[in-house]
């Protein structure tokens, strides 16, 4: 018979795999669709006016995409992964409140019920329901909080970076 | 979790985020569709003083019109649907397609030059020579918020185009195939 800590360690084990999969894929796939057409994406960080500098601006849709595919490789390796997890719950909750202050913005400007509210926020998705991408980047987080806990630390190159 | 736990992943963290940031530069840099880092991308400011400065046509300032708004606050003048249909047969106008080349291979106004403003390199050594012997330039984007026009717009003033030769048309190619006006597909000859 096999031991229930051990079985429950092997179904933590599985559940941090597939975790760091998922949400390195995700990641991954977010920053490749912008790196294809940097300039619409940096477009579309412009909506935000989080800066009047230019080179801020920049900056910022220069580097976003590729700090996505390089965050999305490592959690796939499983290198530094509860680091990883941490600065990408930090990015997901900037961006959520972001997101949340833009759609306020649109459906006050449209006179809408702000579900009805729909709009490309540069997540890589093209245009989504705000009701629909809260409750997304809700879901990211909880999964980074999983790994940021440190639970299944099976299948990884390299748990901790140092 | 254990103070020495929370730090270690907290050092971590920035550890990921110094050497992230620094891979992200080095790929933009190294990338052929990079961004350049010190350029302004959206131009805003107004003609210049020493330059004539456009009369926006009675259209434009007759309504209550962001686009028009928008324009007018860069310097630029907006015209609308009926305008650019009636200068789309006038030989001395040049039609400037602000969209990237897949979008206007996809389809363009009649006889347009295509100009990327995040990509100008490519063609404006053509677009240029062509601007300053016409007579009206209007250029175009995909309309409504799009502002790829007025970018496009600017960068011919600030190369020396009377800007009064240069209207921004804003409905642009949106409203243009939705009022199934003729356009052309593939590139320029």
């Amino acid at each position: 018979m096999s031991d229930p800590a051990n079985a429950a360690a092997r179904w933590q084990d599985m559940v941090s795999l597939v975790t760091r999969l998922a949400l390195g894929g995700i990641f991954i796939y977010m920053g490749a669709s912008k790196t294809a057409h940097p300039e619409e994406f940096l477009k579309l960080v412009r909506q935000y006016d989080l800066t009047n500098s230019h080179l801020v601006l920049n900056v910022i849709g220069a580097t976003l995409p590729w700090f996505e595919i390089f965050c999305g490789l490592l959690l796939v390796a499983g290198v530094g992964v509860r680091g990883v997890s941490l600065v990408l719950a930090v990015i997901l909750a900037a961006f959520t409140v972001a997101v949340w202050q833009r759609a306020l913005a649109l459906q006050a400007a449209r006179g809408i019920p702000f579900c009805a509210v729909k709009f490309d926020c540069g997540c890589g998705n093209g245009e989504v329901y705000i009701c629909h991408k809260l409750p997304e980047n809700l879901g990211l987080m909880l999964l980074c909080c999983w790994l940021l806990a440190g639970r299944g630390r099976a299948w990884c190159l390299r748990y901790g970076w140092r | 979790m254990r103070p020495a736990e929370v730090q270690r992943i907290l050092l971590e963290a920035l550890a990921v985020a110094i050497v992230g940031a620094g891979i992200a530069l080095t790929a933009n840099a190294l990338s052929p569709r990079g961004l350049a880092l010190n350029r302004d991308y959206f131009p805003k400011h107004a003609a210049r003083l020493d330059g004539p400065r456009p009369t926006p046509p009675p259209l434009a300032a007759a309504t209550n019109d962001p686009i028009a708004e928008r324009l007018k606050s860069k310097g630029l003048a907006c015209i609308r649907l009926e305008e650019t249909r009636r200068l789309q047969s006038d030989p001395q106008t040049v039609f400037i397609d602000a969209r990237d080349e897949e979008k206007f291979e996809a389809g363009h106004l009649r006889g347009a030059y295509q100009l990327d403003p995040y990509h100008p390199e490519t063609s404006f050594g053509k677009v240029l020579p062509a601007c300053m012997a016409a007579g009206k330039i209007v250029v175009y984007c995909a309309g409504g918020e799009c502002e790829d026009a007025d970018t496009v717009g600017i960068m011919l003033r600030d190369a020396g185009v009377a800007a009064d030769k240069i209207v921004v048309y804003g409905g642009g190619m949106d409203e243009w195939t939705a009022q199934h006006e003729p356009a052309e597909t593939g590139a320029r000859p």
